[in-house]
């Protein structure tokens, strides 16, 4: 009894270990970070979130349900749930959150049917950023019908985050139901900041490299044209002349999945350049 | 023909100025002498910033590096020279260049190079043209005596100035002022003298001990300082006797 007790204690324990150094990353799926706790929420008698914690297991193949009964008598019902990243690593304010879903329901309009979706980022299960609904989601979508499983990859709201809630409301005649089968985010790439010489460049090296990666690096925080592009994981900038501060960005990209790819953070890195001493005189006395 | 001259000539004048810099002679900055040595002074080129490092360097790339950090006081870069690292005679050379402070230590371009030369230990030695002459001059004997005072040493640079100084003793008792007793040659102020003479011509007798002294003067030939103020007293001293002319003497016939 004691020794099944240690076995199972030990199992635990190195279990707990594991999620904690490792967060929740997909076994075979590089630095994705999926989502591993969850919260349900629907509407009394009106709606339902069946079989939650499949939107947060390992298998990302099945998926929660969410369902809103018809509205009756102007009653209207709403199933949320909200898939949160408990782990040590959490997304950036500017990580993108890819999720996987599908709605679907007795509606004609497409447009229709996603204004009855939408998708918001939480911290600790509270909204942060602006909802994704109606035209915006189908914007991000492109193209889409009813049932149709997919992904949708939305940027982050610039503010901290652990979550994504997805939200299913109804209107009276029309009784939607959607499937959540999960969301992550990619870790972002780390680069140590760099201080070195005035004229000399700096190597700037990811600390945290995966294969089927690549990695872009630019010299603005937002768009602009990549620096360097591939799977090198150094990049090393022309010589520094100017003294001060230079700040360089890289974002990685995870290429785990055939025909996909998934983009992290864009993440600064700081080369501070130290002026170089002149030439000095000296004299003997 | 006109044109391969017109290269060669062209090639000559081209290659000479390529190698110009390589054809500047090192300038000696300054000479020590005995057990004096040398601070080497930050005298400017860029402006130290606080923590900076002053990475002294002898010899060339091959010495051994040195390390100050200036504090913000002028001065506080500056490294005095341990005796022990030019003790030996000959040239001693420094550069110096700036690190930055960590974490960046960035290196600065190598300064001016600076020559130290420590100067040779002189041995002065006397002789006199004669040991002894009588009081009044007679015969062949000039009534006189040159004592030269010769300086040897071991590699001793061409530009340095020797200066030379006398004392004398008679019966035991110093001379004073000695030209009472004969004139010494004035030192040279513009080329180095290995040997100084004093003329003895004095005709009282007695028994006159001369010593001699060589010093490094202030500043080479050149202007460059010695430092150290070296001087060197002659190994033996030169002794001529001034013998009494003997009496006229009586001749008597009995």
């Amino acid at each position: 009894m004691y020794l099944f007790f240690s076995r199972a204690l030990y199992f635990r324990t190195a279990t707990v270990l594991g999620i904690l150094l490792f967060g929740a990353v997909g076994k075979g799926y590089g630095q994705r970070v999926y989502a591993d706790e969850q919260q349900p929420s629907a509407t009394f008698l009106l709606a339902s979130v069946t079989n939650p914690g499949w939107a947060v297991d390992q298998d990302y193949s099945n998926n929660s349900t969410l369902n809103v009964t018809l509205g009756l008598l102007g009653s209207l019902g709403t199933a949320e749930q909200n898939l949160q990243f408990t782990g040590l690593n959490k997304p950036l304010p500017t990580s993108p959150i890819t999720v996987k879903f599908t709605a679907e329901g007795n509606i004609s309009s497409v447009l229709n049917l996603l204004g009855l979706v939408s998708f918001t980022t939480t911290l600790n299960n509270y909204t942060v950023g602006t909802p994704y609904s109606g035209q915006a989601l189908l914007d991000l979508l492109g193209l889409f019908s009813s049932g149709q499983v997919v992904e949708a990859t939305f940027l982050g709201p610039g503010t901290s985050y652990d979550g994504i809630k997805m939200k299913l409301s109804t209107v009276v005649g029309v009784g939607p139901s959607a499937k959540y089968f999960y969301a992550f985010f990619i870790v972002a790439p780390t680069v140590i900041d760099q201080v070195i010489c005035q004229d000399d460049p700096a190597i700037l090296t990811i600390t945290n490299p995966q294969p089927n990666y690549t990695y872009k690096w630019y010299n603005v925080a937002t768009g602009g044209s990549a620096l360097q592009d591939g799977s090198d994981i150094n990049y090393t900038t022309d010589p520094l002349t100017s003294t001060g501060q230079h700040l360089y960005y890289v974002e990685a990209i995870d290429h785990d999945t055939p025909g996909k790819s998934y983009l992290s953070a864009r993440v600064p890195i700081t080369v501070t350049v130290h002026p170089k001493p002149g030439t000095p005189e000296i004299e003997a006395q | 023909m006109k044109t391969t001259i017109t290269l060669l000539k062209l090639s000559a004048i081209v290659g000479l100025f390529l190698t110009l810099p390589l054809q500047v002679v090192l300038a000696v900055d300054i000479y020590v002498c005995g057990t004096e040595t040398v601070t080497l002074k930050y005298s400017g080129g860029y402006e130290l910033q606080s923590g900076d490092k002053l990475i002294w360097i002898k010899d060339g790339d091959g010495g051994e590096a040195v390390e100050t950090v200036y504090n913000g006081t002028p001065g506080s870069a500056d490294y005095a020279v341990p005796l022990a690292e030019i003790t030996a005679p000959g040239s001693h050379t420094y550069t110096a260049h700036v690190m930055s402070p960590d974490p960046a230590s960035c290196s600065g371009d190598v300064s001016n190079t600076v020559e130290i030369i420590r100067l040779p230990e002189l041995t002065l030695s006397l002789d006199a043209s004669l040991a002894q002459y009588c009081a009044e001059e007679s015969g062949t004997d000039a009534g006189e005596s040159t004592i030269t005072a010769t300086t040897t040493a071991t590699s001793l640079p061409a530009e340095i100035l020797l200066e030379y100084s006398w004392t004398a003793t008679k019966g035991g008792a110093p001379v004073d002022p000695l030209t009472e007793i004969g004139t010494s040659e004035a030192n040279n102020p513009t080329a180095q003298d290995l040997t100084n003479t004093f003329t003895l011509t004095s005709s009282e007798d007695g028994v006159y001990a001369f010593n001699a002294t060589v010093q490094y003067a202030a500043a080479d030939a050149n202007g460059v300082t010695i430092k150290g103020g070296c001087s060197y007293n002659s190994t033996e001293p030169a002794t001529v006797t001034v013998t009494p002319k003997p009496g006229t003497p009586t001749i008597t016939v009995e």
